[in-house]
């Protein structure tokens, strides 16, 4: 994603390096951000303010890291942050959610589900889902690289992770039948 | 296998985390299981959908809407450099001239304010204690002593004013200060006279004693060096508190001078010509040296007190000014100095105006200006918006969103990096926020 040489002569000091290196990861934070706050401004907010928390602590990354998941942690921190203030409650009932996928089972939609439907669908999961399947599918992250990035171990990522497909299948299967009864 | 187990085996399909058995494992239960393999395309094609999700763009380069602020932290922490380096190089030579910039200077200043507190009051103790052993010394000694006692008395602050006004590490102060301090109880015997004041006199002491010392410190320096010099020096801030905490420590020493002017006139005269015709604290003694031994002692340190107030009128203009340890500086102001009558003299100029905002700044203070403990921000309420900025430059810093309500600050954080403030809006509901200097963003908390 970024050239390590990059990212040293950043630390080393090299203003232009460092501009460079946070013009190159603009697009990833932003989307991270747009996908964990679901709307635009809020995700032009968050990713600024990302941005310039790498400005100021690029010395605090050190190279054990991947410098991807360093990044991710910060957006995704920053997001979480920012939703927890802006949503305080917004969270579905889990056993409402196996309820509904366990019906109509024979019920199948073969049309593919919008992608506003899925967009809907994960502002609907928990802060924590979200951030997986967010860095799971727009960053394409493993299960490791997004254990880092949100400082989680990893049999909580997969579960998380599982957790979240299934109350977006549900969910989306739900929109679907709202689609066809009209 | 049962479908709740195959259901991980999907999942992790999906992540392609499976091996070829695990696989076969999942084929095998789906051919037989018309749910699971329903759950199964629903989960691949939830997972197609979301590896597709648009892959959104920023509409316009963040990081070019980032820039200004990106400068503007790249200012903060050359400032900032500059700063430590300023108050490392105090730290390391206390005599160093004077802080380039007004928060290093404050920084120190805040130190020796605090150093100078814990000082004080260890020093009134130790002029009750002095005043104490002098009262039962009284009457027990021969006054003809007085003068070799006082000689040697003049000796001794002499070098430990000098010292301490030189600027040198606290630790310097400790010593004379200690031994001045046996000093005077042991030869206070030796003064019997004079030091019956002291004895009496305890209560108004601090001030009385504080104030002839510090005249002792002005001679000191008047004697190496001219008056001028030493009172330009006094201005300079940081010298100013030590020398004038150097005074203080000469104290007990310098309080028989003022006994000497009246039984051993000669003694006076020795120290006479270094200064006193130059310095309004020098006035007095001559003069006193005609009058009983309480007016001299009253006279000197009246005058002195000037020369002592204005001393540390420095000190705490620069504090008061930045809005730190205003309070501080306040307690110690009326403790000590309320008594000091600003006069003529450049420096009690600085010492009015100090006392003007030290007040203002720790009582009637309006909410809605606060000036940053490091002093370097001033966060102010404009058209219902906070606003920062720097306090000596005083280019706007940060500028917030104008809000629905009443703004009130609620204050700094004590690293000097955000300023919190609450809204009252017009429903009646509190908001409250943070503006964080450094990313310079506000966020609701």
């Amino acid at each position: 994603m970024v050239e390590p040489g990059l990212i040293r002569a950043a630390q080393l000091g090299d203003r232009d390096a460092l501009i460079t290196l946070l013009r190159e990861i603009e697009t990833h934070v932003y989307r991270t951000a747009y996908y964990i706050l679901g709307n635009e401004q809020d995700a032009m907010d968050a990713a600024q303010e990302a941005l310039i928390r790498i400005y100021t602590k690029i010395n605090s990354y050190e190279e054990k890291a991947l410098f991807k998941t360093w990044v991710q942690r910060i957006v995704t921190n920053i997001c979480i942050d920012k939703f927890r203030r802006s949503k305080p409650t917004v969270s579905i009932e889990e056993h409402e959610l196996v309820f509904r996928e366990k019906q109509d089972v024979e019920e199948e939609v073969l049309s593919t589900y919008a992608a506003k439907d899925v967009r809907e669908a994960i502002d609907k999961l928990p802060e924590h889902h979200r951030a997986v399947v967010v860095l799971r599918y727009l960053q394409d992250f493993s299960y490791n690289e997004i254990a880092d990035s949100l400082d989680l171990p990893l049999n909580t990522v997969k579960s998380y992770l599982f957790r979240a497909r299934q109350q977006l299948q549900g969910l989306l299967q739900d929109y679907q039948k709202g689609g066809v009864r009209g | 296998m049962t479908c709740q187990e195959v259901m991980e085996l999907m999942q992790r399909q999906l992540d392609e985390d499976l091996d070829e058995r695990e696989t076969a494992d999942l084929t095998e239960h789906i051919r037989h299981c018309p749910e699971c393999e329903a759950m199964m395309e629903r989960l691949n094609r939830l997972s197609g959908e979301l590896a597709n999700l648009p892959k959104v763009q920023p509409k316009y380069s963040l990081v070019d809407t980032i820039l200004p602020q990106l400068e503007q932290i790249d200012q903060m922490r050359e400032e900032n450099m500059l700063l430590s380096q300023a108050s490392d190089d105090l730290e390391i030579e206390q005599a160093a001239a004077l802080a380039s910039s007004t928060s290093g200077r404050s920084r120190v200043e805040r130190r020796s304010s605090s150093w100078f507190e814990r000082r004080s009051i260890r020093w009134l103790s130790g002029v009750t204690a002095a005043g104490l052993v002098i009262g039962l010394f009284l009457f027990t000694y021969e006054p003809q002593r007085f003068g070799q006692g006082t000689q040697s008395f003049v000796l001794e602050s002499r070098t430990g004013g000098s010292d301490s006004g030189a600027g040198d590490e606290a630790a310097d102060f400790v010593e004379p200060y200690s031994m001045q301090d046996q000093m005077g109880g042991a030869d206070a015997g030796s003064t019997a006279d004079n030091q019956a004041d002291s004895g009496n006199e305890t209560s108004s002491d601090a001030r009385e004693e504080r104030s002839a010392l510090q005249s002792g410190a002005d001679e000191d320096h008047s004697s190496p060096a001219s008056p001028a010099e030493s009172g330009e020096s006094s201005e300079g801030s940081r010298p100013a508190a030590r020398q004038d905490i150097g005074g203080n420590s000469g104290s007990v020493v310098k309080r028989p001078p003022a006994a000497e002017s009246n039984s051993s006139p000669g003694n006076a005269a020795d120290r006479d010509p270094s200064g006193r015709a130059k310095q309004p604290a020098a006035v007095s003694p001559p003069s006193s040296s005609d009058q009983p031994g309480t007016d001299s002692g009253e006279n000197e340190s009246a005058s002195a007190l000037n020369n002592g107030s204005s001393a540390e009128a420095n000190g705490s203009s620069t504090s008061a000014d930045n809005g730190n340890m205003a309070e501080d500086n306040t307690v110690e102001e009326e403790g000590i100095y309320s008594a000091a009558v600003p006069e003529n003299d450049e420096n009690t100029g600085s010492y009015g105006n100090m006392g003007i905002a030290a007040e203002s700044s720790s009582s009637a203070e309006p909410e809605q200006e606060r000036v940053s403990p490091n002093a370097v921000y001033r966060a102010a309420v404009t058209d219902r918006k906070l606003i920062i900025v720097e306090e000596t430059a005083g280019g706007t810093v940060f500028e917030g969103r104008t809000k629905n309500g009443e703004i009130s600050i609620t204050g700094w954080t004590a690293d000097s990096t955000s300023v919190e403030y609450e809204v009252l809006t017009k429903d009646g509901t509190v908001e409250r926020y943070r503006v964080d200097i450094n990313l310079g963003t506000e966020t609701k908390i």
